[in-house]
């Protein structure tokens, strides 16, 4: 599914509800739920790629090209938080679980 | 009874001190203590023909036993001496070898399984670990060798008092560990008396089936040890008397070089010379002694000067006029906003940080809760094994969601601090900075709490009193009284606290960022300048102590502190103590400790002498020929002669007398002298 889109010149993203909405109005909120779907191993994340000349918007464009590269590093490594923090306490749980 | 020593070292091996082995000093070392039988037992090695030369030169006075001390553990090491007998030395030879081969440097050491293939058969050896006495071998392999190993050895004689009490422990030895070479004055007397005819690995084992087989000294059992080659002592009490210039003092010094780790309270040390120093001396000692108390009572305060000396509320407050005078800025540029700062992420601010405190103090907790074992009961009557497991798992999980989420949100924060710092430089709009209210609250907050904190602190209160054997030990916290006084207690030239005096008074918080600023004040120690913590002693009747109460004082304290040695040593307490202090506290203090060590008391005085009940007495007596020697008469007190190393002998009556009495005549006179009082 397309989370990032473009179109005529300008940077879209997937809101709440499922709608395309100009990359200007994108709040942290929702960058993090962005961020959720990307590393949801069941979800295919995807994004338009940004290219040259494709978006003419050049606030759209600032926006668009640092959420798409760093979101593209991140599918890299989709389990990046879960084994960063699925480590924490791992000896305690294991002791008490045998015990 | 035959005295063996089965642990001397011959070569200097890469686990010992530099040392140059002498022949002739074991020699003399085995006859000056008549010792029958010795072990030679270098560190992971065996030197066949070093052993065969020993042997032979000192077959016509002792036996000599081959063995080797080796190095042997799991994670780290312990020692362990291996004894065989002597028509084993060919294979012994080839077996030390593997185990020399092993072990190169210091830290180099073998674990269980090797030692069973290099030795097989254990059975077949004396197996003597260092049990308490270090480095001591791991409890998991001395019980892993099971009833081959039947004795420890053990590093002081209160250490062998101690295990020879306790029935589950291994039967305890104690030898000397001795390198014999050129330069050595002192011979220790650190042996042990066997309970055997000949001595072989066998006949050794055989006597170790029961504790009473080894003793201290060879008529005694376990009563007495040897203090000096010839001159035995109790375990317990030994009570030294003789008259003046009879080598009593030399004595306990030739006593004190026999050993390591003995206290030492020599005559006249208590008696102060210069009564003010002495006065504060005495302050700064106890305060030394009491820091650490302090310390605890002032931690939670630390942590506030802590947290607190890293706030700046200027600083805070200059932020938040920044950010008010950019927002009236931007809110009055808004309708000429261009499309960069009309972005949503302009003006976004960041995700807070989280903190995890609460929940990692939570599952320590839980934790806590599981692991215990001391109050396991009342905690099960309440709530389950099971409950606490699964209440632990779910504050894990929750930890590792919410730790998820702030590395998300750290991830988000980046993303946008980059996206708005590359908008801002293409706007013309007025960029509105980030600025942390809550963050800010908090600081002021903080600080409020703080000022309230130091004032209460400040307060003149007494913090703690503890009673030392009648005496109180008071410890009182106030503020400091003048600028001089912190100088004073900082012990620093180059400060200055007049400028800081009305913050101390009135500013707590502003006080802290004035010793913020200077340099020479450690940034730990900021916590010590807000409340000076003054220690008193105080004696029974709550006065200030005088010069001689504080002698008291100090013998106590000296004797309190003793427990933590193997031996305690005091020359003549009467000389700086009157005798209702001797007898209703000294006395009794000493008497407790003599349970459990030897305690060798010299005195001239019958308060002390006689009503302190020895379990054995010594009597000195100086012999003036062509040269002046010493000699020593020694038994239990209830014995009607003391005798001599050398088989003189004495009446204990007349020397008690003598001594304690000032003679039986005086003696008389002052008993008829005290009835007519009485009548």
């Amino acid at each position: 599914m397309i989370y990032l889109k473009i179109d005529s010149g300008k940077g879209f993203f997937l809101d709440a509800e499922d709608n395309m909405q100009e990359i200007h109005d994108i709040r942290k909120e929702d960058i993090l739920r962005l961020l959720d779907l990307a590393t949801d191993s069941s979800i295919t994340f995807e994004m338009d790629e940004i290219k040259d000349g494709n978006i003419q918007n050049e606030a759209h464009k600032i926006i668009y090209d640092k959420i798409y590269g760093k979101f593209n590093e991140l599918l890299k490594n989709k389990a990046r938080f879960i084994d960063e923090s699925g480590s924490l306490y791992l000896d305690a749980i294991q002791k008490y679980t045998d015990s | 009874m035959k005295k063996l020593d089965l642990h001397i070292h011959t070569i200097q091996t890469v686990s010992d001190h530099p040392f140059s082995f002498s022949i002739e000093k074991l020699r003399e070392y085995v006859q000056a203590l008549s010792i029958d039988g010795i072990a030679i037992t270098n560190h992971n090695e065996f030197d066949i023909t070093q052993y065969k030369d020993i042997q032979s030169s000192l077959s016509d006075i002792c036996v000599v036993l081959p063995g080797i001390e080796i190095n042997l553990g799991k994670s780290n090491f312990g020692h362990i001496i291996c004894i065989t007998d002597q028509d084993d030395i060919e294979d012994f030879s080839i077996r030390c070898k593997a185990v020399q081969d092993r072990i190169i440097t210091q830290k180099n050491f073998i674990s269980l399984d090797e030692l069973q293939q290099i030795f097989s058969d254990f059975e077949k050896y004396l197996w003597i670990p260092h049990y308490d006495k270090k480095p001591i071998l791991d409890a998991d392999i001395i019980s892993a060798m099971g009833t081959c190993i039947l004795c420890g050895e053990v590093g002081s004689v209160k250490k062998f008092i101690y295990r020879q009490k306790d029935l589950d422990s291994l039967i305890p030895l104690y030898f000397s560990d001795l390198r014999p070479s050129e330069d050595l004055e002192v011979f220790p007397s650190r042996q042990t008396f066997f309970d055997i005819d000949e001595i072989s690995v066998s006949s050794i084992k055989k006597s170790l089936i029961a504790r009473r087989h080894v003793a201290l000294t060879e008529n005694e059992g376990n009563e007495l040890f040897y203090a000096l080659p010839d001159l035995p002592v109790s375990k317990r009490l030994t009570v030294v008397i003789g008259e003046r210039s009879s080598g009593k003092s030399f004595m306990l010094d030739q006593i004190a070089k026999q050993y390591d780790n003995i206290k030492y309270i020599k005559q006249f040390d208590l008696i102060e010379t210069k009564p003010e120093q002495a006065a504060k001396d005495f302050t700064d000692q106890i305060a030394a002694k009491r820091s650490s108390f302090a310390e605890e009572y002032f931690t939670p305060f630390k942590e506030a000067v802590d947290i607190v000396k890293n706030i700046y509320l200027d600083r805070d407050e200059k932020a938040l006029e920044q950010y008010i005078s950019s927002l009236i800025r931007f809110a009055k540029e808004a309708d000429r906003a261009d499309m960069f700062a009309k972005c949503a992420l302009y003006n976004e601010s960041k995700f807070p940080a989280r903190s995890f405190d609460n929940i990692t103090k939570l599952i320590e907790s839980v934790k806590n809760l599981l692991d215990a074992h001391e109050y396991r009961d009342i905690i099960k009557k309440y709530v389950t094994r099971g409950r606490l497991i699964d209440l632990l798992k779910d504050l894990i999980y929750r930890y590792r969601e919410e730790k998820r989420r702030s590395l998300e949100e750290t991830w988000v924060n980046d993303l946008i601090g980059e996206i708005k710092r590359t908008l801002s430089l293409r706007t013309s709009a007025v960029n509105v900075p980030d600025f942390d209210i809550y963050e800010c609250q908090m600081n002021r907050v903080k600080v409020s709490k703080f000022n309230d904190l130091v004032n209460t602190i400040k307060r003149k209160t007494i913090i703690n009193q503890k009673m030392v054997g009648g005496f109180v030990i008071q410890t009182e916290k106030r503020p400091y009284n003048s600028a001089s006084e912190l100088k004073n207690f900082s012990g620093k030239k180059n400060v200055s606290f007049s400028k800081y005096m009305d913050e101390y008074a009135n500013d707590p918080y502003r006080y802290l960022l004035g010793l913020v600023e200077m340099e020479d004040i450690p940034e730990t120690d900021y916590y010590k300048y807000f409340v000076y913590v003054e220690y008193q002693i105080l004696n029974q009747y709550g006065f200030s102590v005088s010069g001689g109460e504080r002698a008291e004082f100090r013998l106590l304290q000296e004797i309190d502190d003793a427990n933590s040695f193997d031996m305690l040593l005091i020359d003549e307490p009467e000389s700086s103590f009157d005798n209702l202090f001797l007898r209703d506290r000294v006395n009794q203090i000493i008497h407790e400790l003599s349970m459990n060590m030897p305690v060798i008391l010299v005195t001239h005085n019958n308060t002390v002498g006689a009503s302190i009940r020895p379990d054995f007495l010594i009597y000195t007596r100086r012999i003036i020929d062509d040269n002046v020697t010493y000699e020593r008469y020694y038994g239990l007190p209830s014995s009607k002669e003391l005798i001599s190393s050398t088989g003189n002998s004495i009446k204990n009556f007349q020397v008690v007398l003598d001594c304690l009495e000032a003679g039986e005549k005086s003696y008389n006179e002052r008993k008829r002298d005290y009835d007519l009082l009485k009548n």
